[in-house]
């Protein structure tokens, strides 16, 4: 199928082939705060004294929303309207006060109440899905008791300590953060499609009538009542837009369109309560379904994605197909479905930027392989690319494509054209291989073999960036720990003391120095670098164990004060079990470590090696003295840690042994602990934009970097270190996961992933590569080689014209940078001003 | 074991020969073209390169110099046109501002870092040797031969002056070659490269032999403005092509001349004839497809490179 591509004048893509109704809706969205329409966060509070609306745990990960929380709090508590609350419980139907009722059970009522009763549906223009406003700001339902409890673990009991304090103060002294966050997981929606939320209620009404009278009055019973009056969330909203479609249906004078409205009506009298005949109702289904998902934790839920849309969507697809449905059709419900996942960017609407921060990350995969290795695309995987290429460039939902060793050409070409023209992909390349050989080391390391084996680990799929974890039945929070791998290096160089003062970010207050590290002796002393990894490796423990403990805290806060009971529903095991998702209640339960700054670490070791022991270039005791000057006055010992010292990324065995050491070492450490609800650790790499951000705080570092600057990005090399092009950056990273077993059995197929949740790596690729047919057929070589020896998850950039400013603006950070035309090739920053504008005003054109 | 001296390995090499490939340039030129876009290829000697933006001025070098060839002035860093290429200042210096050219290396050692990207050439990837002169490398021979035992696809980059009996050996590890025709007429090639066409035309004849015999030949013309652009040369060079045997060229790409390459001229210590020459028009290059194509000498004739665009274009 050709691509067809319009751009505008500055050469960004345009969307194409989108009909009045969409091209309406889709303009209408990006007028942004001039519409009169949106999906604002509305607050709603019991209208007690005491009541709480905001949970600042949630954002304790990000570390730029640490002096909004006081304000946040109130804004939230006094704009909120007050719910009237009930006086009969909804499941015994026993008369009784609100207040007296399980925490689940007043949250559960709480948030269909809002979402059935008080938050208003409307349908826009032409919309062929309902279900519109979902930003809540709910009550966290607390009675007096509990809201006290739940203060006094986040402040103290003095106000001073807790939580809050010792959650910022991680950060502030350069550990990296971590809190208990909402969403990043997959929910059970092939479930909810297959038996509708009707079935999905008898199944947990059978386990509450098999509970004996004792387990109902106890916390069994309180959750699976919980879970009982959830359920008829979306059945009951179903209800009232069904109501309000045939309002507008009687009001419509289109017939065209009065006729859509009265068909949507009657989609909604059977969907989300039962399975969908066709697929307009399936995607009716599935939107309804996760809207209210994203709102059940007071948060457009970050990360709560799909999964494998593809395979479960395909055969409703596929019978509407057969039965007649019209395929543009089709896909124009399936571009409203598009339209109604970018509203989640409403929530903070009026707070600038139009809401939208980072992404939601509402993922969802396509492609992929089954157990025996056989490609799965099928025609609802092109339809689904279609309308990606379609609508692009819009935010949400975001593809991610998975890619195999039998991934067909054909889909490769589509991938490599869709690059081509949006100057980088629009969508995350998952590798296959690679990431279920570390889903089966999670699955060993957990003792879950059970429940991730060869036979299933092919259905997993990727959470909010990258995360891999299984569907349905799995809480990954994937990004609630990011620890600074760094950390335990400035520790052991300080013989368990740190290199800088830290402050308080608010009031630039000294931190007292760090006293409980363990003292591993004067690294001045040390004669060999052994000695010095072994000081490294006692402080990684010693850094993975607090963020654990402070992380545990915050976990179990959550599981008292933060109960989920509709999300609960559509995460298998939690039924069962009669436990909140939040309280252990799935079957896989998992709490991902990030690894941050990880190539800065290895390159910070390599240089120590280099220069300390090997070349003797200078002592330990000068180095230190350098990184405690930000190198000031050492600028000849920089200039060698940066230029002269190995690196990580350069397809270099020694270096990436190192690599792999480190790896090994901190992702082993993950493993050891459980928190309070029976969540392992387990290990990742995703650094979001904290490489950034703790660039300011972690002190200057062995491999020449300093204080100010940015640290390495997931499990990237060190910017610009990865001089050997794209395909050795590659090579190293695969080794770095653990490269090939050579038993050629491995985890999985003879590959080794020492990262389960995944690793982040964006790779930056000439334009030349996407030229001609030629050229992309070498693009799609590169892709398959990198499905081979790569890592999990790739993201590709292509060189742009504004990355080569920059690059003519900070020399510096480019040095490495090669512009290449025939036979030819140079360093950018060496080619001189008139040059570097010229090859711009090329690129700019891509006219190579 | 043989070694070569090496100048660089390019990995992802995506514009020397089919598929994605790994480069490796040997140092070292019998011609010595003005326009040369590597011209720290020519010489067979080590050179060093100097990046003056990346100077921190900590006059190390200035102390290593055995031949005291370094002075550091008020307006930079000077380096005598005396240096024997002994590396000194580049093992010195901790900036990389001294970049040494051309160190040995053992040909085994050599074909272990070429195959490393292995993964990444799909069906028709593989290595190139290129230079320089690859074939003015003994060591090449041997090179060559360690690579197609390995099953690796070889492309040999040549300029076609180069020992005949060599270039015979050497054919037989071979699976393509990228063969350089500059200049038809044998007293302008003399003048312009210093050494008449004459042996690179016997030898074309070898390879051609060689091509129709199961081997592959692509044919590359450097274009370059008043020495190589010429409606006259392009058809000079049809005609040689069209005495070939029939289908023994696969290709034959025009490469456009490209203006990138005066700062390496300007690292070496060198100046350069083509200074400030604007990149070639792209409809001018156009027209010596056509033309080319014209003569029927091969069935795939395209041009390669960098162009101006031409004012009425647009992309």
């Amino acid at each position: 199928m050709p691509t067809i591509t319009k751009k505008d004048k500055n050469g960004v893509k345009i969307p194409y082939n989108l009909s009045p109704r969409i091209q309406w809706l889709r303009d209408y969205y990006f007028r942004g705060t001039e519409r009169p329409w949106n999906n604002a966060f509305m607050p709603f509070t019991t209208g007690a004294e005491w009541d709480e609306l905001y949970e600042e745990q949630t954002f304790y990960n990000a570390p730029e929303t640490y002096c909004f929380y006081s304000v946040m709090n109130k804004t939230f508590r006094q704009s909120a309207y007050e719910v009237l609350l009930p006086k009969m419980n909804p499941v015994t139907g026993e008369r009784s006060d609100f207040f007296s009722w399980s925490l689940p059970e007043r949250k559960a009522w709480f948030t269909k109440e809002v979402m059935v009763h008080y938050l208003p549906q409307e349908i826009l223009p032409g919309d062929l899905i309902a279900g519109g406003r979902f930003n809540l700001m709910a009550s966290r339902c607390w009675n007096r008791k509990e809201a006290k409890r739940h203060d006094e673990l986040l402040h103290g009991k003095d106000g001073k300590s807790g939580l809050h304090r010792d959650a910022i103060a991680f950060e502030e002294c350069g550990f990296g953060n971590c809190g208990a966050t909402s969403g990043h997981l997959i929910s059970n929606y092939p479930k909810a499609l297959r038996i509708g939320w009707k079935g999905i209620k008898a199944e947990i009404r059978e386990k509450y009538d098999s509970l004996t009278a004792a387990q109902r009055k106890g916390s069994k019973g309180n959750q699976l009542r919980a879970m009982l009056t959830a359920c008829d969330m979306p059945i009951e909203l179903a209800a009232r837009y069904a109501v309000l479609c045939r309002k507008l249906a009687v009001e419509e004078t289109n017939a065209a369109r009065k006729a859509e409205l009265e068909q949507m009506a009657a989609n909604l009298d059977i969907v989300p309560a039962e399975a969908p005949q066709n697929f307009w109702q399936a995607i009716q289904s599935l939107w309804l379904t996760h809207m209210l998902i994203m709102s059940d934790e007071n948060y457009p839920g970050p990360g709560v994605s799909f999964g494998r849309l593809d395979q479960y969507m395909y055969p409703f697809w596929q019978k509407s197909i057969e039965e007649g449905m019209d395929r543009e059709f089709g896909k124009e419900i399936l571009k409203c479905f598009w339209m109604h996942c970018n509203t989640a960017y409403d929530a903070m609407i009026n707070s600038g930027n139009q809401g939208i921060t980072a992404g939601y990350g509402q993922l969802f995969n396509i492609s992929g392989r089954d157990a025996a290795g056989n490609d799965q695309t099928n025609d609802f995987t092109w339809v689904l690319l279609e309308t990606l290429d379609e609508m692009a460039p819009i935010l949400e939902p975001k593809p991610n494509v998975r890619l195999h060793k039998n991934t067909p050409d054909d889909l490769l070409d589509k991938v490599v054209d869709m690059i081509a023209d949006s100057q980088g992909a629009p969508f995350l390349l998952n590798f296959d291989e690679r990431s279920m050989a570390g889903m089966l080391r999670e699955a060993r390391m957990a003792g879950v073999e059970d429940k991730i084996h060869p036979e299933n680990v092919h259905e997993y799929a990727s959470v909010g960036c990258l995360e891999n974890t299984m569907c349905g039945n799995d809480r990954s929070a994937t990004v609630d720990c990011n620890l600074n791998l760094y950390k335990a290096l400035e520790l052991a160089l300080g013989g368990g003391g740190e290199l800088v003062t830290y402050v308080d970010g608010l009031w630039n207050k000294p931190y007292p120095p760090e006293k409980n590290a363990p003292r591993t002796g004067d690294p001045c002393q040390f004669t060999d670098f052994e000695q010095l990894w072994d000081a490294f490796a006692v402080q990684m423990k010693y850094i993975v164990k607090k963020m654990v403990d402070l992380y545990n805290r915050s976990c179990a806060c959550r599981a008292a004060f933060g109960p989920t009971p509709y999300l609960s529903c559509l995460v298998e095991g939690c039924a069962d079990k009669g436990l909140d998702v939040t309280q252990g209640g799935a079957e896989l339960s998992f709490v991902t470590i990030e690894g941050v700054t990880f190539a800065t670490t290895v390159d910070s070791l390599l240089a120590v090696k280099y220069l300390v022991f090997d070349k003797k270039l200078c002592t330990m005791e000068e180095l230190i003295q350098a990184l405690k000057a930000n190198w000031l006055g050492f600028e000849k010992l920089q200039a060698i840690a940066k230029n002269k010292a190995p690196k990580y990324g350069r397809d270099d065995d020694e270096a990436d042994a190192l690599a792999r050491r480190v790896m090994d070492l901190w992702s082993e450490e993950t493993w050891r602990y459980t928190t309070p609800t029976g969540a392992r650790y387990r290990p990742g790499m995703l650094s979001w934009n904290y490489w950034i951000g703790q660039g300011f705080i972690l002190p200057a570092s062995p491999d020449g970097r300093c204080r100010g600057q940015f640290l390495s990005n997931a499990i990237c090399p060190v910017n610009g270190a990865d001089i050997n092009g794209p395909t050795s950056n590659a090579n190293s990273v695969g080794i770095a996961l653990g490269g090939f077993a050579e038993d050629g059995e491995g985890d999985f197929e003879g590959y080794l992933n020492a990262l389960p949740n995944g690793a982040s790596h964006t790779m930056t690729l000439s334009p030349a590569l996407l030229r001609d047919d030629e050229h992309r057929e070498k693009l799609k070589s590169f892709l398959r080689g990198y499905i081979a020896n790569g890592g999990t998850a790739l993201q590709i950039n292509v060189l742009d014209a504004d990355m080569l400013r920059d690059a003519q603006a900070h020399p510096e950070n480019y040095k490495n940078l090669l512009v290449r035309v025939t036979g030819y090739n140079a360093y950018f920053t060496s080619v001189g001003k008139e040059l570097q504008d010229e090859i711009i005003a090329r690129e700019s054109h891509n006219n190579y | 074991m043989a070694s070569v001296v090496l100048l660089d390995i390019q990995r992802m090499s995506s514009e020397d020969g089919p598929g994605l490939r790994t480069t490796a340039f040997l140092k070292g030129c019998p011609l010595n073209c003005p326009w040369c876009h590597n011209p720290e290829s020519i010489s067979f000697k080590p050179q060093v390169l100097w990046h003056g933006t990346r100077c921190i001025g900590c006059a190390g070098c200035v102390k290593v110099c055995p031949l005291h060839g370094i002075e550091l002035k008020p307006g930079g860093l000077e380096r005598s046109s005396a240096c024997i290429g002994c590396f000194a200042c580049c093992e010195e210096c901790p900036a990389g501002a001294h970049e040494g050219k051309g160190h040995e290396t053992e040909v085994k050692a050599l074909a272990r870092q070429l195959v490393k990207d292995r993964a990444y050439w799909g069906k028709d990837g593989g290595v190139t040797l290129s230079g320089g002169e690859a074939l003015m490398q003994e060591g090449m021979v041997d090179l060559l031969c360690i690579l197609k035992f390995a099953g690796v696809h070889t492309a040999l980059d040549t300029c076609g002056f180069v020992p005949a009996a060599r270039l015979e050996r050497a054919l037989a590890y071979t699976d393509l070659v990228l063969y350089d025709l500059k200049l038809a007429d044998p007293v302008e090639h003399k003048e312009l490269t210093g050494v008449s066409n004459a042996v690179i035309l016997d030898n074309l004849k070898t390879v051609a032999a060689w091509a129709v015999k199961g081997g592959r030949l692509w044919i590359r013309t450097p274009i370059i403005p008043g020495a190589t652009d010429s409606a006259a040369n392009i058809s000079g060079i049809a005609a040689i092509l069209n005495a070939l045997p029939e289908g023994a060229v696969e290709r034959w790409e025009l490469c456009a001349f490209n203006n990138l390459c005066g700062a390496k001229y300007k690292s070496l210590g060198l100046s350069w004839a083509y200074e400030g020459i604007p990149l070639m028009e792209k409809a001018m290059l156009e027209a010596l497809v056509a033309l080319a194509e014209q003569t029927d000498c091969c069935p795939n004739i395209r041009w390669t490179g960098a162009a101006q665009r031409t004012a009425d274009s647009t992309s």
